[in-house]
């Protein structure tokens, strides 16, 4: 199978999930979350939009073992200056906590294409392609994680309205919260508008893969698993 | 490999093709009268946005109020322009969840909402953090979980891009809250008005896609993507 690129997958992305909202809403009425599809064609629909998501967490886990590959080089290369080599160590490990939330969220929505009778996209036809002109410096390592998990929040965010079903719905909503998370911490960092302490531990940083728990649905906790901090000490 | 299409271009695309809350800065001017189920959520997610600004406006009581003795005293400034940051934030939420109410035939007869404010709370610049980064937490959940009960798309969109916000506010708050990380060092001793420019770049959008007149996280205008060729 031919790999499509980004502008492939959010182009067909976008009129899947237009074409589902007019179904959807084009007479004004509205949905039951729970109503079974009327045809196969609004289910094939539904199937297809969520294996585009599913392209973009595979391209975003590819992403990262390329930005991985990267910043292990720049973080284990004795000619660099030992702070360009902390500050590559610091993003391997971070990079590395974002990579296997993108992996969890692959995970789950192949379980979800899977139930719906469709065959969910692999690994090996969802690959990341780098701009053109990209630098991999540590800065620019930053950068394009930023960049990246800023237009997979955008792209989630999009298609929410367009999924026919409410707990599919739930669960893109659950993902883009994460994905604006790592967006933020990622632009934090590349800002430097926040100085990370020697106690930043890049693995549990971003604790969860979801906002919302999806364990009822295939997938794992949320932020309701995290205790209240305490405010009485 | 390069990847030499136009990904901004591509974004565009979707936004203006699956949009029934369109990027041009308005409203769709089709939203369908809601279920009353959608305008029970509504009302409730309201609530939380409430509940939220009150609990801000104890956290900015609080902040003003500290003793310079707190150990986190030096941030004080930095703390109250990231919490009316925020609280702005809120405040737009809470805006576009009435106008979504009252479009789909509801009412906003949510009243002011009231602080969630723990028993025996110390109001240390250290507990201040956590009270705020505790209320972000909830909000977040209460917008994520909504989605649930959500029928019309249009309201399943704004409530998700108001709880991508939210947890952007939430693990923020929470590297702070957790010792992670620190405000930077130029912040300290700085009056809060003269962060306000730089406190907003830390969540710069109060939704992740445009909602109304509020840009969100795709509206380039002030908010470019990052070169990363240089």
């Amino acid at each position: 199978m031919k790999t499509p690129n980004r502008r492939q997958l959010l182009l067909g992305l976008s009129t899947l999930a237009a074409s589902s909202a007019l179904t959807a809403c084009g007479d004004g009425s509205l949905r039951d979350p729970d109503r079974p599809f009327n045809n196969a064609l609004d289910l094939a629909r539904e199937a297809s939009i969520l294996n585009t998501l599913l392209a973009l967490a595979l391209e975003a886990v590819d992403g990262y073992t390329q930005g991985l590959e990267s910043l292990a080089r720049l973080r284990d290369d004795p000619t660099r200056a030992s702070e360009e080599r902390d500050a590559a160590g610091l993003a391997h490990d971070v990079a590395t906590a974002f990579q296997r939330h993108h992996a969890d969220h692959a995970e789950l929505l192949t379980k979800v294409v899977r139930a719906l009778g469709s065959t969910p996209l692999r690994a090996e036809d969802a690959r990341f392609k780098s701009p053109s002109g990209f630098s991999p410096s540590v800065g620019n390592l930053l950068k394009l994680g930023a960049n990246e998990e800023r237009r997979a929040a955008i792209g989630f965010n999009v298609v929410v309205q367009g999924l026919a079903r409410a707990e599919h719905r739930f669960i893109a909503a659950s993902i883009e919260g994460n994905l604006a998370q790592h967006y933020v911490v990622l632009e934090a960092l590349v800002g430097a508008l926040v100085a990370p302490t020697p106690g930043f531990d890049p693995a549990t940083a971003v604790t969860q893969a979801y906002v919302a728990s999806t364990a009822d649905v295939g997938g794992g906790p949320g932020l309701q698993e995290l205790p209240d901090l305490a405010v009485d000490d | 490999m390069t990847d030499d299409s136009s990904r901004r271009d591509a974004l565009r695309s979707l936004s203006a093709a699956a949009g029934l809350v369109l990027p041009t800065g308005r409203l769709s001017p089709k939203l369908p009268r809601g279920a009353p189920d959608d305008r029970a959520v509504l009302r409730a997610l309201l609530t939380t946005e409430r509940d939220t600004l009150k609990t801000y406006d104890v956290v900015l009581a609080a902040i003003d109020a500290v003793s310079s003795t707190d150990p986190l005293f030096l941030f004080q400034g930095v703390l109250k322009a990231t919490a009316l940051h925020f609280r702005d934030h809120h405040r737009e939420h809470a805006t576009l969840v009435v106008r979504y109410l009252t479009q789909q035939g509801g009412t906003d007869d949510v009243g002011e909402g009231q602080a969630h404010i723990p028993a025996g709370f110390v109001p240390s610049l250290q507990n201040v953090i956590d009270l705020a980064t505790n209320a972000e937490k909830d909000a977040a959940l209460a917008h994520g979980e909504a989605q649930k009960t959500l029928t019309e798309g249009g309201n399943a969109g704004l409530a998700s891009a108001i709880s991508a916000t939210e947890s952007q506010h939430f693990v923020l708050l929470d590297l702070v809250a957790r010792g992670f990380v620190l405000p930077p060092a130029a912040t300290a001793h700085q009056p809060a008005d003269a962060l306000a420019a730089s406190t907003a770049r830390l969540v710069p959008r109060a939704f992740v896609v445009t909602q109304g007149d509020s840009p969100g996280l795709e509206d380039e205008r002030d908010l470019p993507f990052h070169d990363v060729s240089r």
